[in-house]
């Protein structure tokens, strides 16, 4: 029988290609994680490097490390990725967030392994000085000043909530001028210990290739495992001391794939389609985490709108916007390369698909609930003027 | 008569996206400007017979932006293709019958008190107001008279049949007569201002305006962006750097009603004496500019085509809140219509760019920083 089915498979002449799936996720031996997808005949490549927080959190003594570290080691190791980077058509943009830095290459397609090799910079810290820390703060200084409303009541509603356990990513000015370059050294180690690294690879590339270029890059981080800090329970309460003419109601919600959380999220996409001007604001995150909708220009009306609406009248309106909320930031191959790499960041289990599952899942009642808690004594309430 | 109508066909993408550029009717007095801006900002309330809950349904939740720049109104939004029919009537009745509500004017008469939303767009254009009042049919009589169909872009992209955006937007706008406008319009002249509202203060180096149309857009659109467009600009690497004195600086071309103005502009907190700063800027800047090799042209060059070729925003050319991306593809295409009587063609555009020389690109940035008006001004 053997020889027959031989006989046959050669008549078929060669085997077609089994098709790659659309997604290969691989933890290292040293617990960092790559996740590299595939997008045919996309016309770039977006590569996304996090540093999870675990470890290196912020407290009010640290307060704005993590972003100092982020502005040293955004420039490379030589002060000229930048430049390298922009003669090929890449770009390289890094932010901080609660959860984990992001460093974020768009590069052409044809450029994969540019932009690893910019990633590659990212784990390596030059020696520092004094001086580079000192000229960063001064920068930072300057990114003070023009920070943004929103930004602002997202700040303070997260710190009336969680107090220090829920600092901003910003930074204290004082704490990140106290800052040695010992100290921006050590967190660096911290922040690229093996268990914090994911990279994640999106664009027309061949899984196993691809995972392989990117385990070279991340397979010689330590493994070093540490805990998340507990976020703690969130308070209510006010603050009215923001700058510029603003407002916000703000909703501590549990963790993304929660089914209180995207209603929280569905009701204030709501608020915002019947309000002018309104801005929502939530990163998903598998701790505690906070959903604001607030609105600058104006320090009046929003809050009265929130007591007064009636959820029955936007349900529908609601599950339409938060399915499109999430599905916006998957359509776009970098917003979903973001997101994917900042959920895995915070555990290699979480995906987006488990909050759109709480998005079918979303009922009347929990819309409700959602409602009546961003009017109740659980909300958050921010001005400024 | 029927306002220009242009089709872009984007096979398979899901949605339709609409956009208008009108472009201000001259002259246009600083009062006017105003009325204006507050009468802008209620466009996403809607038509008189598509309200915004209304036009929701058709956009499928989606909203209605609309904004005042410099040199004219643009209104953008989408509708899923199927909706393109919708789509169509919506921006027709933005255009001629908006519906304007009285509560929103008394709302955007308050909020346009204060300053842009945003420190940066606040400090590239730091206007004030003092409007008291506007009513309605004041309102929508401004509104009549910039939407004026001889000048009114409109620009349709999407997966559509070739020719069905026109054919729909000719049935509905073939009575449309311009308005004949006041007898006396305001001429009022919009003030210098001498301080910035966002709190910051901005160090400029002005250029003169330019067409959109000029043959030489080429080689200033690439000196611009050697000068100040991404981190390997000498901008970036000489003022946020170096002198460490900026966060935030770029090289800007401003929408303007005498064309395109070029702008290199860095923002810094304000508890400095910072006069001389603007002229120390042009110094720094022709420095660097003396010193640029073919890697600074072969950067400028790289970066540029990706954003134009790509669809990154990364400027210069400033729209409604920043550098137009890949989805503003439409209102790109209105606006350029309107400016330089062409359609937006990002890959000539990069052909041209990468014929501009190393000595062209050099001769062009000097000139721009030469011919530049310094301006500083405080914050507040």
């Amino acid at each position: 029988m053997l020889p027959l089915l031989a006989i046959a498979l050669a008549q078929q002449g060669p085997l077609p290609p089994i098709p790659q799936p659309p997604r290969l996720r691989t933890i290292l031996p040293n617990g960092a994680t790559i996740l590299v997808i595939r997008r045919p005949g996309a016309q770039a490549v977006w590569v996304r490097l996090l540093l999870a927080a675990r470890g290196g959190e912020d407290t009010p003594a640290t307060h704005g490390r993590r972003h100092l570290l982020e502005h040293l080691v955004a420039v490379g190791t030589d002060g000229t990725l930048d430049r390298r980077l922009e003669t090929e058509g890449a770009i390289l943009r890094a932010q901080t967030l609660r959860d984990a830095t992001e460093i974020a290459v768009d590069a052409p397609a044809n450029k994969l392994d540019l932009a690893l090799s910019a990633i590659g910079e990212m784990l390596r810290l030059r020696p520092l000085k004094t001086e580079d820390v000192a000229r960063e703060a001064g920068i930072l200084r300057q990114e003070a000043a023009l920070q943004e409303i929103p930004t602002r009541l997202s700040s303070a509603a997260w710190r009336v909530a969680y107090g220090d356990k829920g600092l901003d990513p910003f930074g204290d000015l004082t704490a990140i001028r106290a800052a040695t370059p010992a100290a921006i050294a050590a967190l660096h180690q911290t922040l690229t210990a093996g268990p914090n690294l994911v990279l994640v690879v999106s664009g027309d590339v061949d899984l196993d290739k691809a995972t392989a270029k990117a385990t070279a890059i991340l397979r010689a981080a330590p493994k070093i495992e540490r805990p998340w800090t507990t976020r703690g329970e969130a308070k209510p309460g006010r603050d009215d001391s923001v700058q510029g003419y603003s407002e916000a109601r703000a909703l501590p919600v549990p963790a993304y794939d929660d089914v209180r959380t995207v209603a929280a999220l569905a009701a204030a996409l709501a608020y915002a389609s019947e309000v002018p001007g309104t801005f929502v604001a939530y990163t998903p995150s598998g701790r505690p985490g906070m959903v604001v909708v607030g609105r600058s220009g104006e320090s009046e009306g929003l809050g009265t709108y929130i007591d007064r609406a009636d959820p029955a009248s936007l349900y529908e309106r609601a599950q339409l916007l938060v399915r499109r909320w999430l599905r916006r930031q998957m359509d776009d191959p970098g917003s979903d390369a973001s997101l994917r790499g900042l959920l895995l960041a915070q555990s290699t289990g979480y995906s987006p698909d488990a909050m759109q599952e709480a998005i079918d899942k979303m009922t009347f009642s929990d819309f409700k609930a959602a409602f009546d808690a961003f009017r109740g004594d659980r909300a958050i309430t921010v001005t400024g003027s | 008569m029927t306002p220009t109508l242009l089709e872009t066909l984007t096979p398979g993408a899901p949605d339709v996206s609409i956009a208008v550029f009108a472009p201000l009717p001259k002259p246009f007095g600083e009062k006017d400007r105003q009325k204006l801006a507050v009468a802008v900002r209620t466009l996403s309330e809607g038509s008189q017979e598509y309200p915004r809950r209304t036009a929701w349904r058709m956009t499928d939740g989606r909203t209605i932006d609309a904004s005042l720049l410099p040199d004219g109104v643009a209104i953008r939004f989408a509708v899923p293709k199927e909706n393109l029919a919708n789509g169509i009537a919506l921006v027709e009745g933005l255009l001629r019958r908006p519906l304007v509500p009285q509560e929103d004017l008394d709302r955007n008469l308050v909020a346009i008190q204060r300053r842009e939303p945003g420190y940066w767009a606040a400090a590239l254009r730091p206007l004030s107001n003092d409007l008291k009042s506007l009513k309605q049919e004041e309102a929508r009589a401004l509104l009549r008279r910039v939407f004026d169909p001889k000048r009114v872009v409109v620009a349709v992209g999407g997966d559509f049949d070739a020719g069905k955006p026109t054919e729909f937007w000719a049935n509905r706008t073939e009575d449309w007569k311009p308005d004949p406008g006041p007898r006396y319009p305001d001429i009022t002249p919009t003030p210098e201002p001498s301080e910035n509202p966002a709190g910051v203060t901005t160090v400029e180096l002005r250029g003169p305006a330019f067409a959109a149309a000029d043959p030489t857009l080429a080689p200033k659109w690439l000196a611009l962006v050697a000068l100040g467009v991404g981190k390997g600009s000498a901008l970036f690497e000489k003022v946020r750097q170096v002198e460490g004195w900026s966060y935030r600086q770029e090289a800007i071309l401003w929408p303007d009603p005498a064309g395109l103005v070029p702008r290199l502009v860095a923002a810094t907190v304000s508890d400095e004496d910072e006069s001389g700063r603007a002229e120390a800027l042009r110094k720094t800047l022709q420095t660097a500019v003396d010193a640029w090799t073919e890697a600074d042209r072969a950067r400028a060059i790289g970066l540029a085509a990706a954003s134009l070729e790509r669809g990154l925003p990364l400027g210069p050319l400033w729209l409604v809140d920043g550098p137009p991306g890949v989805y503003d593809r439409s209102l790109l295409d209105a606006y350029w219509w309107s400016k330089a009587g062409v359609r937006w063609d990002p890959n000539r555009l990069a052909a041209a760019l990468r014929n501009v020389t190393l000595d062209e690109l050099k001769s062009t940035a000097a000139a721009l920083l030469a011919g530049a008006k310094p301006i500083v001004l405080p914050g507040r």
